[in-house]
């Protein structure tokens, strides 16, 4: 049966095809294509490796703004009540300065009214004083009408007066 | 949906009985004969054209005589048993269907023969379209580095993807960069061959790797690759095995199974190419003989057996297609073995 049979110029030609093949894929194609394949296998690893950092990243990003957002509200609630205590403060000051300045207020009318009272008093007295001495120098003026009578008088104020000294 | 399959076949059945009615009586066909003839080399190519016309395509006939004389001329001159400077076509006998010449002394013998037949045509096809399909790939590459090749690339680069990064990068390691080459373009060229060889029409169908010389060309590449590029542990396994010492010292039964495995290996790996490949050809073969041979039972016998043949060529194209990749990839992957066997060392 020739289907068995080695055949050289099969074998020859088949030798030069395959040689001839090998040499032009093993120099130009399978190089080429291997490289290509594992830099794209690489190209995709790092960008597989670079978006899961982007991740990472993203998540970080978010838990820190979540606490700087946390702690910003903190603070905006210390310095609400921070700010609540400063107001009740101004406000009992100025509630105090104002109790105080009304109760100085009230002090300087009463001394004031005091003063006035006093010096409408003294007013009072003085022109009551003045009228007497008028009304006494009338009274005077009519006892004084004999010289007996003025004499005596005279002599017992000067003994008065020496009495008061 | 059952009463039209039923009329179709009564329908074929009744076409066929027509057919077998207008046909030459005295025909005796032998099927032994046509199937092989179709699974031999041929000196032309007889060319398959729609509407069951066909042409003969002349290819250029080499050879040298024993007195060192070298003839070209075209095939068509030998065609139907002619002769033609004393080169002629045997019928039988040891050199059927190879040329044969006669020399002086009336001795029938067989020239030096480097002729293009129609397995080297379709061998040169093969390894063109191997180039060509590689070509196409790096130039994808040199205009889109960073980008997926689509379709028949893809396809293309996912099977070289398959086949490098999980054939030979696993066994070979860091030597897969030099060992990649022969093992891909064999890989390929036995894939393209076998698929080729199942297609009918020009330029596909030849029987390339249901050819056993092709099949001993590749094997015998990867029996020197593996022992050229062996290293001492390989020879140590054999001549030297780490085995009890009854089965190495009276006589060395071991080094003997060993020094026999060498040539075993390829031999297999020959053997079971060239069988699966030629086998699928040959099943394919005796279904539509069958058809010929059961002609003269009547009508009935043959329009059955035609359906019956046409259904099981089709579901034994589809096998022949599954075991035209395994027969590929198990050619590659045991070539990839051996010679991971023969580099590999303690280490690894």
């Amino acid at each position: 049966m020739t289907l068995f049979q080695p055949e050289f110029g099969l074998l020859f030609w088949m030798l030069v095809a395959f040689l001839i093949v090998l040499g032009i894929l093993a120099k130009y194609a399978f190089p080429v294509i291997i490289r290509s394949m594992e830099k794209r296998a690489d190209f995709i690893d790092s960008g597989v490796k670079y978006t899961q950092e982007a991740i990472e990243r993203k998540n970080k990003a978010d838990d820190d703004a979540q606490a700087l957002l946390d702690e910003t509200h903190r603070k905006q609630l210390e310095l609400l009540r921070e700010s609540e205590k400063i107001k009740q403060q101004i406000i009992a000051e100025a509630k105090e300065n104002a109790a105080s300045e009304g109760r100085k207020l009230l002090e300087n009318a009463r001394k004031s009214a005091e003063q006035i009272k006093t010096d409408a008093q003294n007013d009072i007295r003085n022109e009551a004083a003045m009228l007497s001495v008028k009304i006494a120098e009338k009274i005077l003026r009519k006892e004084l009408a004999n010289t007996e009578e003025q004499q005596r008088l005279v002599e017992l104020y000067m003994e008065e007066i020496k009495k008061d000294e | 949906m059952k009463r039209t399959v039923l009329t179709v076949i009564v329908l074929l059945i009744s076409l066929f009985a027509q057919a077998t009615g207008e046909g030459e009586k005295g025909m005796i066909y032998n099927p032994g004969k046509t199937i092989f003839e179709h699974l031999e080399d041929e000196y032309g190519w007889t060319v398959v054209m729609p509407k069951g016309r066909s042409f003969y395509l002349p290819l250029p006939v080499i050879v040298v005589s024993d007195e060192g004389e070298w003839s070209c001329f075209s095939s068509s001159h030998l065609r139907g048993g002619k002769e033609y400077k004393g080169y002629r076509v045997a019928t039988d006998g040891e050199y059927s269907s190879k040329i044969v010449a006669t020399d002086a002394s009336g001795n029938v013998y067989r020239p030096w023969d480097i002729s293009i037949t129609k397995d080297v045509l379709a061998i040169m096809i093969a390894m063109l379209l191997v180039v060509l399909s590689m070509g196409a790939l790096v130039r994808w590459y040199n205009r889109n580095p960073l980008k997926a090749p689509r379709r028949l690339l893809g396809l293309l680069e996912s099977i070289i993807e398959m086949i490098y990064t999980e054939g030979i990068q696993p066994i070979l390691k860091n030597r897969s960069h030099f060992y990649a080459p022969y093992l891909m373009t064999a890989f390929f060229f036995i894939l393209y061959s076998n698929l080729m060889g199942l297609m009918v029409l020009f330029p596909a169908g030849a029987n390339v790797t249901g050819n056993i010389n092709v099949t001993f060309f590749l094997a015998l590449c990867t029996f020197i690759i593996v022992n050229v590029s062996a290293n001492k542990k390989y020879w140590k396994d054999i001549f030297a095995p780490k085995v009890p010492i009854l089965l190495k010292f009276p006589f060395p039964v071991m080094q003997l199974v060993e020094f026999i495995g060498i040539f075993t290996k390829p031999i297999a790996l020959m053997v079971r190419l060239f069988a699966n490949m030629m086998s699928g050809h040959l099943i394919v073969l005796v279904l539509i003989s069958l058809i010929f041979v059961l002609a003269s039972f009547g009508p009935v016998v043959l329009g059955t057996s035609t359906i019956l043949a046409v259904v099981l060529t089709v579901f034994m194209n589809f096998i022949d297609i599954l075991i035209s990749f395994i027969q590929a990839y198990v050619f590659m992957i045991l070539s990839t073995i051996f010679i991971g066997l023969a580099v590999e060392t303690d280490e690894n």
